[in-house]
């Protein structure tokens, strides 16, 4: 997890004043894209303001920000956006949800993303110990297997990972992220899949938090809660997964850069799950006039959006091209193996089609 | 006023979010019906 403000602002008040400019342009296109859903939505169905909130920052930082060489302007903002927004758009969530259908969701997913986050670092494992190198193959399996670019930074200390490895991860996540955030949502409409299908499947196979609940609420809003759900059942695992990796690597006499110890569980717990949990718990025990819980939901819904511009702002046109390819099929074949594990286990264990 | 310490990012957001819950519960929070 990152410290708030950065180490350049040297205030609340720097940071507020450097935020604010990403901030708003990430608010305005999200506002955008609510409007515009309203005329695109009728005539291209699969078009959402999902969707089309994402583009909006893929167009709005590529073709404007870059071209005017205004991005390091507001690119403090985005940041913000997707991260900060998103966990607390995650945690108003819950103020709709019943605490009950919380732990239903979240006690079928626990299991089947523990699995299959195992397979991703062991199927990176043995991809990297013939490609990457084994600490470059676990990492990215980490990347893949939990939540992208956050589990590879959070572990890489713990595997003593050297820069180049980190960055190999990095791509690999992100391009194989890329490719499910468009290539999903097309999938699941053109083979017509369920709502709470494709939320299942969202929340296990996509790396990145807010590409998860992206691609869920492109679908259907009961797709997008039950994918940040399993989602932040998988991120809440994460510390879980680097201590076990740490000992494994300690247990076989590689050099481990953090000392483990359970304060480092704690440290590593994605606490926007807790709020999460609490909201729910608050929302179950009927503390929220109806009125209220409206408003918590729209409020999350907008902080989506938000966030949804800020993930396509994300998304750098010049950088896919500087990639190494091999580690991106990796990724890709990881990914692709746990969405067929994903797919069955669904279907068949959880018995949802 | 002299700049201390620093919050980790899910920190700040489980505050923000658990703000926001409990203007809500005290109903300060504004209708937003969309």
């Amino acid at each position: 997890m990152a410290k708030l403000p950065p180490a350049e602002y040297n205030s609340w008040g720097g940071y507020l004043k450097g935020i604010s400019p990403g901030v708003l342009f990430c608010t305005i296109l999200g506002i955008a894209a609510w409007a515009l859903e309203k005329i695109i939505h009728p005539h291209l169905f699969m078009v959402n303001y999902v969707i089309i909130a994402i583009l909006l920052g893929i167009f709005g930082k590529n073709l404007v920000l870059k071209k005017l060489k205004i991005v390091s302007f507001f690119q403090p903002g985005i940041n913000f956006c997707t991260r900060v927004f998103l966990m607390v758009g995650v945690i108003l969530l819950g103020a709709r949800m019943d605490f009950l259908e919380v732990t239903s969701v979240g006690g079928n997913a626990l299991l089947m993303v523990a699995i299959s986050i195992t397979l991703g670092i062991f199927l990176g494992g043995i991809v990297g110990s013939k490609t990457l190198g084994k600490r470059g193959g676990h990492l990215m399996g980490i990347g893949v297997g939990i939540c992208g670019v956050s589990a590879i930074m959070a572990s890489a200390p713990i595997l003593k990972a050297r820069e180049k490895e980190i960055l190999v991860a990095l791509g690999a996540v992100l391009l194989t992220d890329l490719m499910v955030l468009f290539g999903l949502p097309l999938v699941a409409a053109f083979w017509g899949w369920g709502e709470e299908f494709t939320g299942y499947f969202a929340g296990t196979v996509t790396a990145n938090t807010a590409q998860a609940v992206a691609v869920g609420h492109a679908h259907s809003l009961t797709a997008g809660t039950i994918a940040t759900i399993t989602k932040s059942a998988r991120n809440a695992l994460m510390p879980v997964v680097i201590l076990t990796m740490g000992y494994i690597y300690t247990l076989r006499g590689l050099p481990t850069g953090e000392r483990i110890c359970w304060g480092l569980l704690w440290e590593r717990f994605p606490k926007f799950v807790l709020g999460f949990l609490l909201a729910s718990l608050i929302a179950t025990a009927g503390l929220f006039s109806p009125e209220t819980q409206t408003t918590l939901g729209n409020l999350s819904q907008w902080l989506f959006v938000i966030c949804f511009v800020g993930l396509g702002a994300g998304i750098d046109f010049s950088l896919l091209g500087k990639r190494d390819l091999l580690p991106v099929i990796l990724g890709v074949g990881i990914a692709m193996a746990i969405a067929i594990y994903a797919f069955f286990w669904i279907r068949l264990i959880l018995g949802v089609n | 006023m002299s700049f201390k310490g620093k919050i980790e990012d899910d920190w700040l957001a489980f505050w923000m979010g658990i703000g926001i819950i409990l203007l809500g519960i005290f109903g300060f929070l504004p209708f937003l019906p969309w």
